[in-house]
């Protein structure tokens, strides 16, 4: 089959294609589920890669080695403030704002004037990109049919008569493709899902091409990066482009800023970036993965750029179509056709999202103002929903139009990458306004216009200009000798300045007038009492969480309102929208509404979507009558509302700590539950101990009473148990009041540093007596270390704990052979000391329990108590104060029981 | 919330400002000369490229700052 047959099916079959992707996407929209995910948002902002990268950065890459990459660093540095397309998609949303034009001038007062300038200098600087990407598409053709005649800008002039050619069949197509999906709805707020699909699509369509010629180039035709560089390395001219000294660092330095700034700036990238982004955090994967997506698509360019070279090895060939011609040169027609193909996504992408863009713009802030102003009725007639777009319609036709009489002049005069960097130039004068007024509170409407139109002067005479000078349709004389013969007018080397090539010349000095102007005039101008409120809320846009401060006062009629939202946005859209607001205010329906600052605002921001912020605001003013604020008013309704966003959050942050504090509380009752039931049981246990003591001693006593002639021996045996239980009793009670100190921390401590070994020394002295009475065999080893054992306690506390452990250890040990052992230990800056039995043992449940207050080890209804169950309770008070613990060890039941505790040890 | 999600987005600053400044001069020109037959200058260029990026998403993905770094409430 003939070549020009394939390509013509491959074309429309690919059209096709997008407008069934489109379509899918808008259904899928309709119906509710939004097609823009991460992912697709990422691929569609690759948009930025049209057939410049396609095609050009090979191109490039041919003559200015690493250059090329610049382009692509720009917005990756760009994209990692994030914090700057964040503030950007906030305000935007807030607004309702539909394009960059409309940003700036809802910034600056709502100015008609400002948007309509900001609208003529996208459009103008626009078009040579428009150019760039029709002119791709002539190139490869012309490459694919070498001997067919296709109509370039010189034929076009000879002729003299209008001969279609295939570039401006394309064009028409594209223009059909962007209005069938470009225009289908008013609000331009709404989003074109569809259309973001299909860019995606059409951006992985190009990747996958560029990684696939890339592959064939280096890995078929050649034997690998290693063999390209090396054949490079070879030949010294091929060998330059590879060093850094082939970059121009002040075209470099110009590239970078320009490519950053047009990430933001460009019209196409504002639609993607902030107008179709439908969820803030989509930013987070833009952050990275559109640097991914540029490093992929450039990772090739370099060797195909080499690979070229080393091919025509000095023949003169068209570096921007060696994509196309290497493949071609070898025969290999299937790899041709997938690079027509990439780069016919590369266009075709950026052509449908910069015509629906510039659309908007031209509609909104152009024609649209322009009719108000003219009187055209246009707030009489009944509904304008499709005036307007079959306004933007023609303003798409127009574009692209003028898009292709720029390619048909000065096309052939530029390289690809020349024409892209005079668009870039030209959106960069958006950036000081722009970014000026999203950081800037004081910068003013005045300022905005004098420095957009200084800058654009400068654009126009320094890189527009020479361009149609050097195509031969005007002198190029200006170009270095200036006008009026005036050599420091030279539109290159303006006021004598020859140290920089034509771009970064151009940058410079439409910067320099651009910021100055800026600065200066809105230093020395004053802002108005609306313009104030503007600037505040666009600076503080985080501050006040993404919504606006309401600055109106004037009477207004809901109905009139209405009726004017009705003939922009259509009966059941307004409906839809009035219904929104009532959900919002918390109204039970339309009729509800009052005409106050919210609903009149809210209007406002709804018709800004339908024809733009500058627009909306004349056509409110229309049906209401404002008051005019001055500026101490403005402040005060400002500082109000940010009084109100403080209580707000002041009220946020005060319900959480009362939400922690009830928290708080509620773990505070708990314990006060738990330690109410604790008392209960401490009195209960009390009560308890002190019964037992006082029945034995009451029954003794009655028994006494009762017999009067009871013998000596049974009333001194009874007596005997009355005065050990009574000694019972007061033990208790003076553990009790004890204990009952050392919980509350009212016990006094007399805290002294003193030798532990002679505290041991002094207890057991005082024992020796009572193991003996009992036929109890004491030990306590010998150590060899004769160091003090330095530790703070209180002396007789300490000697509390000891004397209990060892106490208990005497009553529990073996009643025949018992034996009772102390010992201690130095370990780790602490002193163990243990004491041990060859008692009963203490079994595992309750080595833990005998340390809570009256419990002890053993059966309580038929264990006899051997003790008032407070002693060890009241040694790990102590033992815990001294910054110690206690513990029973594992042993075995039945065979001994160690109780142990440590203390710190003072180390000098 | 906030303070989080602007130590997040000064962190992606500074890696921005890191970049800007490997990528022009006079770092820009140390990277002559050859890596066996591969130019420093393209290995570099796409190594520090690819380093950038990388740095930039592990601090915008780091699991702690997901929730409260930068928005993800949908905004339709």
């Amino acid at each position: 089959m003939n070549l020009a047959v394939i390509i013509a099916v491959i074309t429309s079959l690919y059209l096709s294609g997008l407008f069934g992707i489109a379509r899918f996407g808008d259904k899928r929209a309709e119906n509710g589920k939004s097609v823009v995910t991460p992912t697709v948002y990422v691929l569609a902002l690759a948009v930025y890669c049209t057939s410049w990268t396609f095609f050009g950065s090979v191109g490039n890459a041919t003559t200015g080695g690493f250059s090329f990459m610049a382009v692509y660093l720009g917005p990756t540095f760009m994209l990692m403030f994030a914090g700057v397309s964040l503030k950007m998609i906030r305000i935007s949303k807030a607004n309702k704002l539909t394009s960059i034009a409309d940003f700036i001038s809802a910034r600056y007062e709502k100015s008609q004037f400002l948007a309509g300038l900001v609208t003529i200098m996208a459009v103008i600087g626009i078009i040579p990109y428009m150019a760039l990407q029709l002119k791709a598409i002539a190139y490869s053709l012309k490459v694919l049919f070498p001997g067919e005649v296709i109509l370039n800008g010189a034929q076009f002039l000879k002729s003299g008569y209008f001969s279609p050619d295939l570039t401006i069949v394309i064009a028409v197509v594209l223009a059909i493709f962007t209005i069938l999906f470009g225009t289908k709805h008013l609000d331009a707020t709404e989003r074109h899902e569809g259309m973001m699909l299909s860019v995606a699509f059409e951006s992985l369509l190009k990747l996958a091409v560029f990684i696939i010629v890339g592959i064939y180039i280096v890995w078929h035709l050649n034997d690998g990066l290693g063999d390209i560089f090396q054949r490079a390395k070879e030949i010294p001219e091929v060998a330059n482009i590879l060093s850094p000294s082939s970059i121009k660092y002040g075209n470099w330095i110009a590239t970078l800023i320009l490519s950053g700034l047009a990430i933001l700036m460009l019209p196409r990238q504002f639609q993607v970036l902030v107008v179709e982004n439908v969820d803030e955090s989509h930013i987070k994967k833009a952050t990275w993965m559109f640097p991914l997506y540029l490093i992929a698509i450039n990772i090739f360019v370099m060797p195909i750029a080499i690979s070229g070279l080393l091919y025509f090895n000095g023949q003169s060939f068209e570096s921007d179509t060696l994509l196309l011609n290497i493949p071609l040169q070898n025969g290999n027609n299937l790899i041709a056709i997938l690079v027509f193909l990439g780069g016919l996504a590369a266009s075709t992408s950026m052509v449908i999202v910069e015509s629906i863009a510039l659309s908007t713009m031209v509609s909104n802030d152009l024609v649209v103002p322009l009719l108000i102003r003219m009187n055209f009725n246009i707030t009489k007639k009944k509904d304008l929903t499709s005036k307007i777009i079959l306004i933007r319609r023609i303003s798409i036709l127009l574009v692209l139009f003028l898009g292709y009489m720029y390619y048909v002049l000065v096309g052939e005069a530029y390289a690809l990458t020349s024409i892209g960097l005079i668009s870039f130039l030209a959106v960069a004068q958006f950036a000081p306004s722009l970014l000026g007024g999203m950081y800037w509170k004081d910068g003013n409407k005045n300022g905005a216009i004098a420095g957009l139109m200084a800058g654009f002067t400068v654009w126009l005479y320094t890189a527009f200009l020479p361009a149609f000078g050097k195509s031969g349709i005007i002198s190029d004389k200006f170009i270095e000798q200036g006008i009026w013969g005036q050599s420091y007018l030279s539109a290159q080397h303006l006021f004598g300045v020859t140290s920089l090539d034509p771009i970064p010349h151009s940058l410079f000095w439409s910067m320099v007038f651009n910021i100055g102007t800026y600065v200066i005039v809105s230093i020395f101008t004053t802002q108005s009492a609306k313009e104030a409120a503007i600037s505040s809320n666009f600076v503080d846009i985080n501050k006040n969480n993404g919504s606006n401060a309401k600055v109106w006062r004037g009477t207004a009629s809901v109905e009139s309102i209405r009726e004017l939202l009705v003939r922009f946005l259509g009966e059941k859209n307004t409906i839809r929208r009035l219904e929104r607001f009532t959900r919002i205010h918390k109204l039970d329906n339309i009729g509800k509404i009052e005409p106050n600052a919210n609903f009149v605002m809210f209007a406002e921001t709804q018709l800004a979507g339908a024809i733009g912020s500058a627009s909306a605001h004349v056509m409110i003013n229309s049906v209401v009558q404002e008051e005019e604020l001055k500026i101490n008013e403005v402040l005060s309704i400002l500082d109000e509302t940010s009084e109100i966003r403080a209580q707000a959050k002041e009220i946020q942050k005060k319900s959480k700590e009362l939400e922690h504090a009830k928290n708080e509380l509620i773990i505070a009752n708990e314990k006060l539950k738990k330690l109410d039931e604790l008392k209960n049981d401490f009195m209960s246990n009390v009560t308890h101990e002190l019964r037992t003591p006082l029945t034995s001693i009451r029954a003794f006593s009655e028994m006494i009473h009762d017999n009067p002639d009871m013998e000596l021996e049974d009333r001194t045996k009874f007596l005997g148990v009355i005065v050990k239980e009574s000694e019972r009793l007061t033990k208790l009670i003076n553990q009790v009041l004890d204990f009952a100190k050392l919980e509350s921390g009212s016990a006094n401590w007399e805290m002294e540093d003193i030798n532990l070994k002679d505290v041991l020394k002094d207890t057991t002295d005082t024992l020796t007596q009572l193991f003996a009475e009992r036929n109890q065999t004491f030990i306590m080893p010998e150590h060899d270390d004769v160091r003090e054992i330095m530790v703070h306690v209180d002396n007789d506390r300490i000697k509390q704990v000891i004397i209990n452990l060892l106490s208990n250890a005497s009553k529990f040990a073996n009643q025949e052979n018992g034996i009772i052992k102390l010992d201690y230990e130095v370990k780790n800056n602490e002193v163990k000391v243990s004491v041990s039995d060859n008692g009963r043992g203490v079994p595992e449940e309750y080595r833990e329990l005998i340390f809570e207050r009256f419990q002890q080890a053993g059966d309580s209804m038929t264990d006899k108590p051997q003790g008032t169950g407070l002693g060890l309770p009241i040694s790990r008070e102590i033992i815990t104060h001294f910054g110690g613990k206690i513990w029973v060890e594992d042993s075995k039941p039945g065979v001994e029981s160690v109780f142990s505790f440590t203390i710190p040890i003072i180390t000098k | 919330m906030n303070k989080l999600r602007n130590k997040v987005l000064l962190k992606l600053g500074l890696i921005g400002v890191l970049g800007i400044l490997l990528f022009n001069p006079p770092f820009l020109e140390i990277y002559s000369g050859y890596f066996g037959v591969y130019p420093i200058l393209f290995v570099v260029m796409f190594l520090l490229w690819v380093v950038i990026v990388i740095l930039g998403a592990f601090v915008i993905e780091k699991k702690s700052t997901q929730q409260n770094s930068l928005p993800a409430k949908e905004q339709k």
